[in-house]
């Protein structure tokens, strides 16, 4: 894996070394528990979250790290403010969501659209899940990491890099952390993803470097 | 299944169209769609419920559409960001579901600009903010307003299970529903 750190005009390429690649993916683990406890906490049930999966990609091929590429999506999506560069978002089928809405109010109710309440409801768990998961990476990196409140979108998820391409530039190269959650007993069922510009990742290597001499 | 020549004659010939798209096709066909109504319309209001004004327009212009003859709505780039850069050729609404600025927009546009169609993608946005009866309303608002300006218009939506209740509902609205 290549590693390209831009400092003004020049731009260096190094490799990932197996090592650094294997500290990013256990520091990509630490705030899943966080993020598990929290969505449990939510739902009262047991939410398993997957171990993440490390991808190089860009904003413009981000479309096909996605399970739910061929249908309409719901995203709860965030911009990283301080401490790092990228976008956080949840991404599932508009049914997971409408799941999510109905356990959140313990309701049986066969609504089919969002209102304005439930849309709040999602932006409360995207608050949930990003502060419990950035938390933790904060402390692991020693910095604060904030991200702007959560919006939440709609789109086919074929189209789902427009999205992301509003923040960070076109075919820009990312590293994409991904997790599959999935809420015990329900229908409940998406993508977590954490997408990080090659820029970001150059202090959080640093500081893994640093952490393993 | 319908080709792309006989639907730009449906268009033609029918004041009020509904294209109901495969939903795994979707992306490759609705690119096919505006590119037949650039070649056979002047100008076109676009209202885009499900793509970004910026990302929409330069996809056009890299499949060689003439983008000077779109009017565009984006219903969406609002819900990501807060103030987007300003463009002549566009107006940003809201919300997919903010329905009066979405007719407030399209008369606009209507008034300066005196487009020969309409075309909103995709009504399945619509559907997950908006209950099927509010869905059905709109069009008939949005289809009474083109009739009235003498301005085809030209509904997409996908044939998922959710759309079936609102595809049926076309049928008595629209002047006509195409499968593809």
């Amino acid at each position: 894996m290549k590693l390209i750190d831009t400092k003004k005009s020049e731009t260096k390429i190094r490799d990932i070394t197996p090592l650094e690649l294997d500290a990013l993916r256990e520091t990509a683990n630490i705030g899943t528990g966080n993020a598990a406890f929290a969505l449990s906490n939510i739902f009262k049930r047991q939410v398993t979250i997957s171990l993440p999966v490390l991808t190089v990609s860009t904003t413009d091929d981000i479309s096909n790290v996605i399970t739910n590429q061929n249908e309409m999506v719901v995203g709860i999506y965030s911009k990283i403010t301080e401490g790092m560069e990228g976008n956080i978002l949840t991404l599932m089928p508009i049914n997971a969501a409408m799941e999510i809405v109905r356990a959140f109010f313990k309701d049986n109710a066969d609504n089919k659209s969002l209102s304005e309440k439930d849309k709040q409801v999602l932006q409360k768990l995207g608050v949930s899940i990003y502060s419990s998961y950035l938390t933790s990476i904060a402390k692991f990196l020693k910095k604060r990491v904030l991200f702007s409140p959560p919006s939440i979108i709609s789109t086919h998820g074929n189209s789902i890099h427009e999205f992301l391409q509003i923040h960070l530039g076109n075919n820009e190269k990312i590293i994409v952390i991904k997790l599959n959650f999935e809420v015990g007993k329900t229908k409940i069922k998406g993508d977590f993803l954490l997408l990080l510009t090659y820029n970001s990742i150059t202090p959080l290597l640093a500081n893994i470097d640093k952490k393993m001499s | 299944m319908i080709s792309l020549s006989d639907l730009k004659n449906d268009l033609l010939k029918n004041r009020t169209t509904c294209i109901v798209f495969p939903v795994k096709d979707y992306p490759i066909l609705i690119n096919d769609l505006v590119k037949t109504l650039s070649e056979n319309y002047g100008k076109i209001i676009y209202v885009s419920l499900n793509r970004l004004y910026n990302p929409l327009k330069r996809k056009m212009q890299q499949d060689k559409i003439d983008t000077s003859k779109f009017l565009f709505v984006d219903c969406v780039t609002r819900t990501a960001v807060a103030q987007p850069e300003e463009h002549d050729d566009c107006i940003y609404v809201s919300a997919p579901n903010a329905l009066t600025e979405i007719s407030i927009a399209i008369t606009k546009i209507i008034q300066t600009h005196y487009p020969e169609i309409l075309i909103i993608d995709s009504l399945s946005t619509l559907l997950i903010y908006e209950s099927q009866m509010s869905a059905s309303q709109f069009i008939h608002s949005i289809s009474n307003k083109m009739n009235a300006f003498g301005v085809n218009a030209c509904f997409t939506i996908l044939n998922g299970e959710k759309e079936q209740p609102l595809i049926k509902d076309m049928n008595l609205l629209l002047d006509k529903v195409i499968i593809l």
